[in-house]
């Protein structure tokens, strides 16, 4: 009887989270009109010149997507080595009591509020000004990346010190026996093996990173500013275009451009779920093909 | 002769594992080392080559002379480069433990490392080759070098994992339980290696089976009571 009880509720458990998910992205679809369209992403700009960066997009979401995608890599410039060689550190060489510290202070940081993370990067800017009066780099791409590098620096670290523990101690002591030092055994071994485990949760990071608002809001991101030349411009991107579109919007295309933003936001989460999943799958066909 | 050991003590935590052991062992030969489970097989093989130094809360005491590149080396001594040592003394264990990578990478292994010997790319593949004739696993191979190594039979995976030992030219070769997670047929292909192997190495091999041990091995130790007799 409670076994039965326990498949029902998990059945309905199924059933509650996918019904909302599908009312959820359904609303979405509904409410968006041609997001993937020529007009949605670069207005009545040529495409191909808005691209080469030779024409200024003023009606379509094009400078939010490419502002989206720039703060997605320049975190990930700054998190992927910064969190692998903390996950390294972690699994590898930390004594007993810089472990605990260092992992608590992991733990502690993965429960910030990204609010919270945005306000520091905002008070680093602050200091920034205040040292270089006025002069320095100030709201801008860089500023939001490396806030957001903190926000995804936990789960990279946690995850890569996970999978490097989990390998098997035989194999972990095999390189060791044909005369590896410590270095080389995890450079050709442990970092190869545990390879998809790492780039999976790297790429569910890269998504975290996509679709957070609070951090930006606080580091540079605007309403308008276009394409930026460099990395220490302001820019736009697609949660904050979002967020700010659907609270300050005075006319329905300007909401119907926030429903757009918001299927191509969706989109882009679910294509790096969709490669983190393909990746996974490669890597594992490729060690274990007949 | 080949190893001297005298007077070794073993601890684990605080707990002794091997107490007063002295053995000699033979060089050319293979030497059976019998016992039951948690008795110190595994770890006498393990202070051979120092692998219990990755392990923490070990104590040894006593001393271990190996004959390597023709002078006897107290491999204790803190002096002795552990990557050396480890080269000239291999080890194979119980499960097959393949790299995750092909099979001819898995042999290009040992000379990826900074402390390999430079071999030309030329004389590489000669080497690889030869080493899987050794190990009667290349006429198997041949066609899927390039293959994931977990794509080979368990059998397949143990003769592999000797290669990629052998190929770093060890001295002496152990082998802690070769052959207990495999299928009489490639027990039997595991022996023969292991006999004509003994032209060219010093063989210590952990083993449960009284037959396996009669019948490949010249000597015979036996640990009882956390001590090492020698039978034959």
């Amino acid at each position: 009887m409670k076994i039965r009880l326990f498949k029902y509720f998990s059945y309905l458990s199924f059933c509650l989270y996918s019904s909302v998910l599908v009312y959820f992205i359904s609303w979405l679809l509904i409410k968006a009109e041609n997001p993937f369209s020529k007009s949605s992403i670069f207005g009545n700009a040529n495409p191909i010149q808005a691209i080469l960066l030779n024409e200024p997009v003023f009606e379509g979401l094009f400078p939010a997507i490419a502002g989206t995608f720039l703060i997605i890599i320049t975190s990930m410039l700054i998190a992927i080595p910064a969190g692998t060689g903390t996950g390294i550190f972690l699994s590898e060489y930390a004594g007993k009591k810089t472990y605990k510290f260092l992992s608590t202070s992991i733990d502690i940081l993965a429960g910030l509020p990204s609010i919270v993370t945005g306000l520091f990067g905002f008070s680093i800017i602050l200091l920034i000004h205040k040292i270089f009066d006025g002069k320095g780099p100030g709201f801008s791409i860089a500023a939001s990346g490396f806030s957001l590098s903190f926000l995804v620096l936990p789960y990279i670290a946690k995850s890569t010190e996970e999978a490097l523990k989990s390998t098997d101690k035989a194999l972990r002591l095999t390189a060791v026996l044909l005369g590896a030092s410590k270095i080389e055994n995890i450079r050709l071994v442990l970092l190869p093996k545990n390879f998809n485990q790492i780039l999976s949760k790297i790429l569910l990071a890269v998504a975290r990173c996509a679709e957070d608002t609070s951090v930006i809001m606080l580091t540079g991101a605007v309403a308008n500013s276009g394409i930026p030349g460099n990395i220490f411009e302001k820019y736009e991107a697609l949660p904050f275009f979002i967020y700010y579109t659907s609270s300050e919007y005075s006319s329905e295309s300007e909401l119907l451009m926030a429903y757009n933003a918001s299927v191509l936001l969706v989109s882009i989460c679910c294509f790096l779920f969709i490669l983190s999943f393909l990746i996974r799958k490669a890597v594992f066909y490729r060690h274990n093909k007949k | 002769m080949k190893i001297k050991i005298n007077n070794l003590f073993f601890k684990y935590k605080n707990i002794n594992i091997l107490k007063d052991i002295s053995l000699e062992i033979k060089k050319n030969k293979i030497t059976a080392i019998s016992g039951v489970s948690g008795a110190g097989k595994s770890t006498l093989l393990f202070c051979l080559n120092r692998l219990y130094e990755e392990f923490e809360n070990t104590k040894v005491k006593g001393s271990i002379h190996s004959f390597l590149d023709n002078k006897w080396i107290d491999i204790f001594d803190k002096s002795v480069s552990l990557p050396w040592l480890r080269q000239k003394t291999g080890l194979v264990f119980q499960n097959p433990n393949p790299f995750p990578m092909s099979i001819e990478k898995n042999l290009y292994f040992p000379f990826r490392l900074l402390t390999a010997p430079k071999i030309k790319s030329k004389n590489l593949k000669t080497e690889i080759i030869t080493t899987l004739k050794k190990v009667h696993l290349y006429e198997e191979v041949k066609s899927r070098l390039k293959m994931p190594a977990s794509s080979l039979s368990g059998g397949q995976q143990q003769r592999l994992s000797i290669a990629r030992a052998l190929i770093a030219k060890p001295e002496i070769i152990m082998l802690d339980e070769p052959t207990s997670s495999l299928d009489p047929e490639s027990e039997k292909k595991i022996e023969t290696l292991l006999k004509e192997l003994k032209k060219e190495c010093t063989i210590i091999m952990v083993s449960h089976s009284m037959e396996q041990i009669k019948r490949i091995s010249d000597h015979h130790i036996k640990i009882e009571n956390k001590t090492a007799y020698q039978l034959y």
